[in-house]
């Protein structure tokens, strides 16, 4: 009376693989897609930016004077950045810079060390230990001027004391000179 | 013969459902295929176009490579650069120590302020106190201290006080406005 039971094989596909067929299928072609999509994407970026550097050069050749001198006019710049921050330390030129100034205000320098140079992600620093002696008049002239001194240099420690008669002090200077680190320059 | 039948249909119909589903997503990358290579070609000649504007440009100087050269110094630069109060209001203090007050040492860095001075009487020290604290040095405190023999209420001190760049930003403020 019963309906013989039926076979799986007589069922017709097999519904679960030709659905992980399907879902393959989608996702085959979904990664193929985005992908030739981001390479047209990265094309359409680049066209946008060559668009753009050729309509400013167009711009640029088409008044040359003009470009010329803003071209000067950055190299002015420049220039006085890199003598507040140089690529490389000339250190005789820092001592005498700082022999010069400690007789100007009447200073004793009576001691001056450089240290070694540490680097940092664009610039690098030396320290250097500098000991003087003088009024505090002549001490504060001096450290007034040493503010704007080029190479560019930030103090990063003072000790001041007493020394000896008619109101002398004592000054010991520790300060960081600095130099830019040039991008092919390889990080010490 | 049907059972042998079977398992080839299957395998046939999963094939026709991967290609269902693969083929109109194959047709869309093949359009992006096509209009990639369009640009490419395009690059190609903008690229040429680009190379022969800097032939002409490059011979009076590279403005965008001199101009990028001196952002990048200018940003060093105007840090390098802040300025030092901490250390100047320091000198300052060392220099103009109140009356009864002498110098025994004072020693400054970026975060603190140590100063050892011998105070003729208890005055004295509250001067010197109230003068760091007037000079911009925040929660100065008396850390030692200690009987001066040379005159009776007189004592050694060490003072201690941090340095702390905003408070010394907000006293020039105030200084400037009230100028």
């Amino acid at each position: 009376m019963n309906a013989p039971p039926v076979s799986t094989a007589a069922r017709g596909p097999n519904r679960i693989v030709v659905a992980m067929a399907f879902v393959a299928g989608a996702l085959v072609g979904l990664w193929l897609l985005f992908d030739v999509q981001d390479q047209y994407e990265r094309g359409q970026s680049a066209v946008r930016w060559l668009d753009e550097s050729i309509d400013v050069r167009r711009q640029r050749s088409a008044n040359l004077d003009d470009y010329a001198q803003d071209v000067a006019a950055v190299r002015k710049d420049l220039a006085m950045l890199e003598q507040r921050l140089p690529a490389q330390f000339a250190t005789s030129e820092i001592e005498a810079g700082l022999r010069a100034l400690t007789s100007q205000h009447g200073v004793e320098l009576m001691r001056l060390v450089g240290g070694t140079e540490r680097a940092r992600d664009f610039y690098a620093g030396i320290d250097y230990a500098l000991e003087l002696r003088g009024s505090a008049a002549q001490l504060q002239a001096f450290f007034r001027d040493y503010a704007a001194i080029v190479p560019i240099q930030r103090l990063t420690r003072l000790r001041l004391s007493p020394a000896g008669a008619n109101d002398a002090l004592m000054a010991e200077v520790h300060s960081d000179y600095y130099r830019f680190i040039e991008e092919r320059e390889t990080p010490r | 013969m049907n059972a042998a039948r079977r398992p080839r249909s299957t395998a046939l119909v999963a094939l026709a459902a991967f290609a269902a589903s693969l083929l109109p997503l194959a047709v869309a990358a093949a359009y992006y295929v096509y209009r990639t290579n369009v640009i490419a070609g395009e690059v190609d000649t903008l690229e040429k176009q680009l190379v022969e504007l800097n032939q002409r440009l490059d011979p009076i100087g590279n403005l965008d490579q001199l101009r990028s050269q001196m952002l990048v110094r200018k940003q060093i630069v105007d840090v390098l650069q802040l300025p030092q109060r901490g250390f100047d209001a320091a000198l300052q203090l060392g220099t103009q120590l109140p009356a009864g007050v002498h110098l025994i040492s004072l020693d400054v860095d970026e975060k603190r302020l140590s100063l050892q001075a011998r105070c003729a009487d208890a005055g004295a020290t509250a001067a010197l106190l109230r003068q760091v604290g007037d000079a911009g040095f925040a929660d100065a405190a008396v850390a030692s201290r200690s009987a001066d023999g040379a005159a009776p209420g007189a004592e050694q001190i060490t003072l201690e006080a941090r340095v702390d760049p905003a408070r010394f930003a907000a006293s020039t403020r105030a200084g400037e406005v009230t100028q």
